[in-house]
């Protein structure tokens, strides 16, 4: 079989059932043959107190779902502090990008775990604050050399606390200790940038501790991680990957017919469908909710349904159990053509890739021709009893994200916006018309920390104008911002319907007489406006001050980033050369006609000086 | 897939090897990568593919194919 046959049916395989076999043969095919199958490597390093390897095959199994080849280094049992303050250490001589921090209660602190009845209250608060210097210091120590990503597990709770139904009527307890530790982890992942909380206590909650701990394979061998716990284990790790390594999803593709209520409103009517408050109806009242809360959270709604489109939106118009209505939808296709094509256009219409949408359907066959023809595109399937779906649903965290910023809360007020500006546009006798009469006001500024969330999601997220699409993490970028040779530049664009909120970046290196735009992006939702000019316009004037001669550009090809392919051409830039899919450019600051102009149409807010 | 395949696919993935070369013969002797860390992986393996959970004797002394078959089925579970 061909290498990439093999491993979509060792995927597909996963997928219908995942656990250790399944994730080894992944996992097996992706270090093989991660090359030929155009995987990225990704190192990680597992820094642990207990054995950790039996998780190896299934860490690297769901990377590679993900389309990384990862390379794992394990520390030496029980040694991360050594691992770490030891430069000699090969976790010192190496970079990495994920540093997983693993510790199991019992064996970092016997007063919090096995002897907690022993211990008096004063020595429990002080090896809590004990634990939470080690990891602040660890961390920091961690933080001084690399720029990787910090993964740090939390406590579950004891199942059996020392002191029995006696633990729960006092808050100095042993479970409430437990919770106490777990929220002063909280505080120090916050201390630092790029380091989050691998939510054990969250994963053994959900799938029981007494499945998720091995008593025998942590008696014999020191490995406490169960059945239950692995598998929802790297699906949790891959979540974290999915949102850092910019392979988000932003739109939710929904049928109707048995999707969003049950039954078919064609036939049956709108009173006829079952949607409401008992069952069957309160099933899929509780996926319009879910839905809703996903919307809420900036995702964006679209439906690609089957049907005569009156039909569908009389029941979102007038169905008074329907708590999803028409303006919850940036676009739709409901009509009776291929559901293949549909999504195609319903990514065309909002500007995104077509591997940001989940499709959910309840058809084999719209799920399996969405599968077939564009496999980019995640398809959820729903299953006929129709309450199995939402928990399925839920546990995808398809959506799932580290910053939830303005920007998501206001998304998708944004398309409404955007619709009430298409309907000006028509209002108006030419461009230049419209574009004045939006008053567009850009405010260009070098990133604060403030700004430093919605900037290292910019990079992660934006595919299509983006020059050079490279990736950073929050650690990255405060790295440029603190750098004496970068600055690192937002900018924010509003206009008489709305703010738009941050909307673009530019990243500037300095090296000797020149300045290169080491990345230049912006958010589709913002084009069409000449905003871009605003910042490449800005980023020539700093050039300038900074006395450079010239500024230079680069475009790396991407599979998205065709329509800024001419962008540097268009605004004077001259070619260099150009190397496989990057092409270089460069813009001599000493004559005076290159400046770039400012659109007369948009007003600048001053620029704070540094 | 009969329980036979299962078995073989669990050995062949934990240990790395060809599917097709699994066989009565397959053993700690037989297999390179058949070590302590590896072992602690198939025994896991097994206990969640095959909804099983071993005896401490049973988890250390699995070590063949035919061993593992045969603890399995004294778990109830059959191959033909």
């Amino acid at each position: 079989m061909e290498v990439r046959e093999k491993f979509a049916q060792a995927l597909s395989d996963l997928k219908v059932n995942p656990g250790f076999s399944t994730y080894s043969s992944v996992a097996n095919i992706a270090l093989k043959q991660g090359v030929e199958l155009n995987l990225k490597p990704l190192k990680c390093a597992l820094l642990r107190n207990f054995t950790i390897e039996p998780f190896e095959p299934l860490l690297t199994g769901e990377l590679a779902s993900l389309g990384f080849q990862a390379s794992t280094f394990i520390s030496d049992f029980d040694s991360t502090a050594d691992t770490v303050l030891n430069p000699e250490s090969r976790f010192n001589k190496e970079n990495f990008n994920y540093v997983f921090l693993l510790n199991w209660l019992e064996t970092l602190s016997p007063i919090l775990s096995t002897q907690f009845l022993s211990s008096q209250s004063h020595q429990i608060d002080g090896e809590i604050d004990r634990l939470l210097k080690y990891f602040d210091q660890l961390i920091g120590e961690i933080r001084s050399t690399k720029q990787s990503v910090i993964l740090i597990n939390n406590f579950p709770i004891p199942p059996f606390p020392t002191l029995g139904i006696l633990d729960s009527q006092s808050e100095n307890y042993h479970i409430q200790s437990v919770l106490k530790l777990n929220r002063g982890m909280i505080e120090i992942t916050k201390k630092h940038v790029g380091v989050y909380i691998l939510d054990f206590f969250a994963i053994f909650s959900r799938h029981g501790y007494l499945g998720c701990f091995d008593e025998k394979h942590w008696q014999m061998s020191r490995s406490p991680l169960g059945r239950d716990a692995m598998v929802p284990l790297a699906q949790e790790i891959g979540k974290y990957v999915r949102t850092l390594e910019g392979k988000l999803k932003k739109c939710l593709v929904l049928d109707c017919d048995n999707t969003l209520w049950g039954g078919i409103v064609g036939e049956d009517g709108v009173s006829g469908i079952k949607l409401g408050t008992s069952y069957p109806g309160q099933v899929y009242l509780d996926f319009h909710q879910e839905i809703l809360n996903l919307y809420n959270k900036g995702v964006i709604l679209a439906l690609c349904s089957k049907n005569n489109e009156q039909d569908v939106m009389e029941v979102f118009d007038s169905h008074p159990d329907s708590i999803l209505k028409k303006e919850h939808f940036a676009t739709w296709r409901v009509n009776w053509s291929n559901k293949a094509a549909n999504i195609e256009e319903i990514a065309q219409d909002l500007n995104i890739g077509l591997d940001s949408l989940v499709f959910v359907d309840d058809s084999d066959f719209e799920c399996n021709l969405v599968k077939e023809k564009l496999p980019q595109v995640e398809v959820f399937q729903f299953e006929s009893e129709a309450f199995k779906n939402i928990r399925k649903f839920k546990a995808k965290g398809y959506f799932d994200s580290l910053v939830f910023t303005n920007e998501d809360k206001r998304r998708n007020q944004m398309y409404a916006d955007q619709r009430e500006r298409t309907k000006l546009k028509q209002e108006s006798t030419s461009l230049d018309n419209y574009l004045a009469s939006l008053e567009i006001v850009a405010e260009i500024a070098p990133v604060t920390l403030k700004e430093l969330p919605r900037v290292a999601q910019l990079t992660q997220k934006t595919n299509q104008f983006n020059l050079t699409t490279r990736r950073y993490s929050e650690s990255d970028i405060e790295r440029f911002m603190n750098s004496e040779s970068s600055l690192v530049f937002y900018m924010r664009l509003s206009d008489k319907v709305a703010d738009l909120g941050l909307i673009g970046v530019g990243i500037l290196i300095f090296e000797g007489e020149d300045a290169i735009i080491d990345s230049f992006l912006m958010s589709c939702r913002a084009l069409g406006r000449g905003a871009e000019t605003a910042l490449l316009n800005q980023l020539v004037r700093v050039a300038t001050q900074k006395a450079c001669k010239s500024l230079r550009g680069e475009y790396i090809q991407s599979l998205k980033n065709e329509q800024v392919k001419d962008f540097f051409q268009k605004n004077g830039f001259e070619h260099i050369l150009t190397q496989d899919s990057s092409v270089h450019w460069r813009l001599s600051l000493e004559a005076e006609k290159n400046r770039i102009e400012l659109p007369k149409w948009i007003q600048l807010k001053e620029l704070k000086s540094e | 897939m009969s329980n036979t395949d299962k078995l073989k696919t669990v050995v062949a993935n934990i240990f790395n090897i060809d599917r097709a070369i699994v066989s009565e013969e397959t053993s700690v002797d037989s297999v390179e990568s058949w070590d302590s860390l590896n072992h602690l992986k198939l025994v896991l393996a097994l206990e969640q593919e095959f909804n099983v959970s071993f005896t401490e004797e049973q988890s250390v002394e699995i070590l063949s194919y035919p061993l593992i078959r045969i603890t399995l089925e004294e778990h109830g579970i059959k191959f033909n």
